[in-house]
């Protein structure tokens, strides 16, 4: 069989006193999107940080596409960064940039492409996402929902292998939410990339994922498919399925 | 992004502008190409600096461009205005004007001009810091001492008596012996109290009698100047006469070859006299000439160091001298201190670049030095000495460690004294 | 009990003052290092908009300064006798000290504080983290380009005000107290040398390379929200503006005491 492309090894995290992960171990495999979900502040965040290098975990291995890099330093991160998107929680658009400069930012710093070839690459995303014409605005102009678009665009523009998206529907309304949620299986179903979507929103995870983790307290309470997931019996799932009530305000 | 570059090189083209202008107004780039060079001889420029002004009565006609050290002398090089040209017969001295003080090289025309200016590239004696009046002054005290002294003298082979037994070779009597211990005793007080300004006059009398004309005229000017020339006119006639006077009785001794035979020898048992001669050179600073003579065999070529030690305390000196002399010419002038039994520390200039350095004595024969100049270039300069005897010594030394592509290792002598 | 405590508050307080400065000199080395890699339109664009900008506040301070010298200065130097010393004061005054300080100081207060907060508020949105999983080194990318473009700009910006300076003295001088145009730019002359105003320029250089890191550094290290952005803007300006007069003492010894 084939190794995962991403796999988590007896993960430690902690902040301070605080631990946020405990012996966490998980895979996902080539093409397969897996939804990370809990309560806030159970180091769901934390996942893709590790996953992307911002935060260096602090005992355990992370492979991706099957080679150790919990020690590798900044210079080999940016390589592998060069094939990872990520999708922020707030969007973290450069709002010194404008939504085209936005998209083009990884192709102008990463590639030799030609000006032209940048323009028409841009506006193939900007379609794709649903914004066609908007790349002189700026993101302060742009609602929660565009800017979250904005940013999958940018995230996708350097055609990545593997997508991490932070909470891309908290804080929209429900028909935005819906929205997004398609686009991101969209996304997987078109260019068949490996995904982690970290969300406490559980309809956007029965959509998009595959599988499905629940974290609390730093250990993993359920892992499974999205029908595994549907019908368990595990407390936490069940609560969160019958409603968002450990939903904080985050 | 266009507007953006405008706007930058606008303002870095006027700030560029600005400071060029800045520049040219304080006379960096004036007076550029057409200019000559006139040299002064000074005993002491008093803390004159190159780019200060030259001014010709007032007039700022050029400026100084290079203050080297000739001698026992300081040689001023000076860029002319072309325009300008300076009557020979002129008087160059130190000037200072402003509460700071800016020192200035200032030239008085002559009273009488003659039509004559001088050419470029000529070498003039300047006068001693401070200005005629203060020389009027000095000149006045040392001849009141000298007088003094030319009593005392006069005293000694003025008598007839002593005359009269100098004849008759009555060397060894107290008389004559007394005598000359009373003069050189008065010798050895004036030449102590007055080392400065003997050394002030010896270095002006030529310019003064030259230049007395000038300062008779002047007198009428100017009162001060005048009571002092009157004084000292009157103060140099007295003392020439007895002078003259001693000459004249000193003739009669000494033409006779008995007294000659004798004088030696009173001379030469008065062992406090010798002390006291012994005192009077003491006066004179104990400077230490330092010669380096060195070659390099992987490039065959040769370097002279030479420079002068000047023993300030008896833990610290200063050393002023130049490298490479006749290729290069670098300027070396360092301030070195005793910082405990084994190691001397040094700052200053370094072949013409500041740097730091220091001497690690580690036997009384055997020293290792290393300084560290040019923080452009980050020269480093290491290198050994071994004293075969106090005056002489083997030396080795490479010029820039730190370069490894160039041979920079000479070996050679170092003399003394 | 007092005194243990005295102790661990002082050595926590020593160490965490080591490890902040550490982390500057750090953060200076690294841009350092990348500098050559900057991006030219970002660096120009940043002394267009860090430098070239901060003319007129600049221009509009140390003419006030120069006017303020001559005004404090002059009267009681004609008074002594020493009119022809009134330009060459203010000139040197300017040069040396006052055109890179004030300089320093008004550019610290204007970019140093806009920088921490440009900085910050990408810290704490996301957009540093943004950058480097585009990446992109934040360091290469924000940090050099502002440490240039200041460093370039900072002794053109004093040219200016030495020249704003002195012809505020100098306007001051001849309206006020009577010193002859003539008199204080000979003044100017005879006291001012080149390497008083060279020696401004490259004091200029420093504190761009202080105001620079603190503003970027603070930015960087940012706590979350707005509050957090405030405080290293405020936190930003003030330590560069400490550090300012404190490399200016250690400047003025390296430029003036020896050198002359």
């Amino acid at each position: 069989m084939e190794r995962p492309v991403i796999e988590f090894q007896k993960v430690d995290m902690s902040f301070g006193p605080k631990v946020v992960l405990d012996q966490v171990s998980f895979s996902v495999a080539r093409g397969e999107t897996l939804a990370v979900i809990g309560p806030s502040g159970t180091g769901k965040s934390t996942v893709l940080k590790i996953l992307i290098g911002l935060l260096k975990p602090l005992g355990g291995h992370v492979l991706i596409q099957g080679q150790p890099v919990e020690n590798d330093t900044e210079a080999q991160w940016n390589q592998l960064r060069q094939h990872m998107g990520m999708v922020f929680q707030y969007s973290a658009l450069f709002d010194f940039l404008d939504v085209g400069e936005n998209v083009a930012f990884g192709l102008r710093q990463h590639t030799s492409m030609s000006e032209d070839a940048i323009q028409k690459r841009v506006k193939e995303l900007l379609e794709a996402v649903g914004l066609a014409g908007n790349e002189h605005v700026y993101p302060a102009q742009l609602s929660g929902g565009m800017q979250k678009r904005v940013g999958l665009a940018r995230a996708l523009a350097l055609q990545p292998d593997i997508i991490l998206y932070d909470e891309p529907t908290a804080g929209l309304d429900p028909i935005m939410a819906t929205n997004i949620s398609q686009l991101i299986l969209d996304t997987k179903k078109k260019l068949g990339i490996t995904g982690v979507l970290v969300t406490h929103d559980m309809a956007s995870a029965f959509l998009c994922a595959d599988r499905i983790l629940m974290l609390s307290h730093g250990h993993i309470a359920f892992s499974g498919t999205v029908e595994e997931a549907r019908h368990t019996r595990e407390p936490l799932v069940r609560a969160f399925l019958r409603s968002d009530i450990l939903e904080d305000k985050e | 992004m266009k507007a953006d570059e405008v706007k930058v090189g606008a303002v870095t083209l006027g700030g560029i502008v600005i400071l060029a202008l800045m520049l040219t107004f304080l006379g960096v780039f004036s007076f550029a190409g057409r200019t000559y060079k006139l040299n002064v001889m000074f005993d002491d420029v008093n803390g004159l600096k190159v780019g200060n002004e030259v001014r010709f009565a007032g007039v700022p006609v050029g400026k100084v461009d290079d203050i080297i050290v000739d001698g026992s002398k300081v040689k001023v090089v000076m860029k002319m205005d072309e325009k300008q040209k300076i009557p020979r017969n002129s008087q160059f001295a130190i000037g200072m004007d402003g509460v700071m003080g800016t020192k200035f090289v200032t030239i008085a025309p002559p009273k009488i001009a003659t039509g004559l200016v001088f050419k470029a590239g000529e070498t003039i004696t300047g006068q001693q810091a401070g200005g005629i009046d203060k020389l009027m002054d000095s000149s006045g005290r040392v001849l009141d001492k000298l007088e003094v002294v030319v009593d005392a003298f006069s005293n000694v082979f003025g008598d007839k008596k002593v005359q009269k037994s100098m004849r008759e070779g009555f060397v060894q009597t107290g008389e004559v012996a007394k005598n000359m211990n009373d003069f050189t005793k008065a010798l050895a007080t004036m030449a102590q109290q007055n080392q400065g300004d003997i050394h002030t006059m010896v270095g002006q009398m030529k310019e003064m009698s030259i230049h007395m004309n000038s300062i008779m005229d002047k007198a009428d000017a100017n009162g001060a100047t005048g009571q002092n020339v009157a004084a000292m006119a009157a103060n140099m006639a007295d003392a020439s006469k007895k002078i003259q006077n001693t000459a004249e009785a000193l003739q009669n001794v000494v033409t006779d070859p008995q007294t000659q035979q004798d004088l030696k020898e009173t001379i030469h048992h008065a062992k406090s006299t010798t002390v006291k001669a012994d005192k009077i050179l003491g006066v004179v600073t104990d400077a230490q000439v330092q010669a380096d003579v060195l070659y390099n065999d992987k490039k065959g070529k040769w370097r002279t160091d030479m420079g002068v030690k000047l023993p300030l305390k008896e833990d610290s000196y200063a050393y002023l001298g130049v490298s490479d002399i006749g290729d290069r010419d670098k300027v070396d002038f360092h301030y070195n201190k005793k910082l405990n039994k084994y190691i001397w520390g040094r700052a200053g200039v370094m072949e013409g670049e500041f740097g730091v350095g220091a001497d690690w004595v580690l036997s009384p024969k055997f020293k290792l030095f290393t300084d560290f100049y040019d923080f452009d270039d980050a020269k480093l300069k290491v290198g050994a000495e071994w004293a075969f005897s106090p005056n002489l010594s083997l030396i080795g030394e490479s010029m820039d460690v730190l370069d490894h592509g160039s041979d920079t290792a000479y070996l050679g002598i170092r003399a003394r004294f | 009990m007092g005194y243990r405590e005295l102790c661990r508050w002082v050595g926590r307080n020593l160490v965490d003052l080591c490890a902040r400065t550490g982390r500057v000199v750090k953060l200076f080395l690294e841009t350092c290092a990348v500098a050559r890699a900057a991006d030219r339109q970002e660096v120009l664009r940043q002394m267009a908009k860090l430098g070239a900008d901060s003319l007129p506040i600049v221009s509009m301070t140390i003419l006030c300064t120069g006017m303020v010298m001559s005004v404090q200065t002059a009267k009681e130097f004609v008074r002594f006798g020493a009119a022809d010393s009134v330009g060459g004061i203010v000139a040197i005054a300017m040069g040396r000290e006052l055109a890179p300080i004030l300089t320093g100081v008004v550019v610290a207060g204007r970019i140093g504080a806009a920088i921490a907060a440009e900085i910050g508020t990408m810290k704490v949105t996301e957009q540093i983290d943004a950058l480097r999983v585009m990446a992109v080194s934040p360091i290469r990318y924000l940090v050099a380009p502002r440490l240039l473009a200041i460093v370039l700009m900072m002794p053109i910006l004093v040219i200016y005000a030495n020249l704003v300076g002195d012809v505020g003295g100098w306007f001051v001088a001849e309206n006020y107290a009577g010193i002859s145009s003539h008199m204080f730019l000979e003044s100017v002359r005879g006291f001012i040398e080149p390497w008083d105003i060279i020696g401004g320029l490259i004091k200029g250089a420093f504190f761009g390379a202080i105001i620079a890191i603190i503003g970027c550094h603070k930015g960087l290290t940012a706590k979350q929200g707005a509050e957090g952005v405030g405080l290293a803007t405020t936190k930003s300006v003030v330590l560069s503006i400490i550090l300012i007069f404190i490399a200016n003492y250690f400047l003025s010894v390296i430029l003036y005491v020896h050198g002359g």
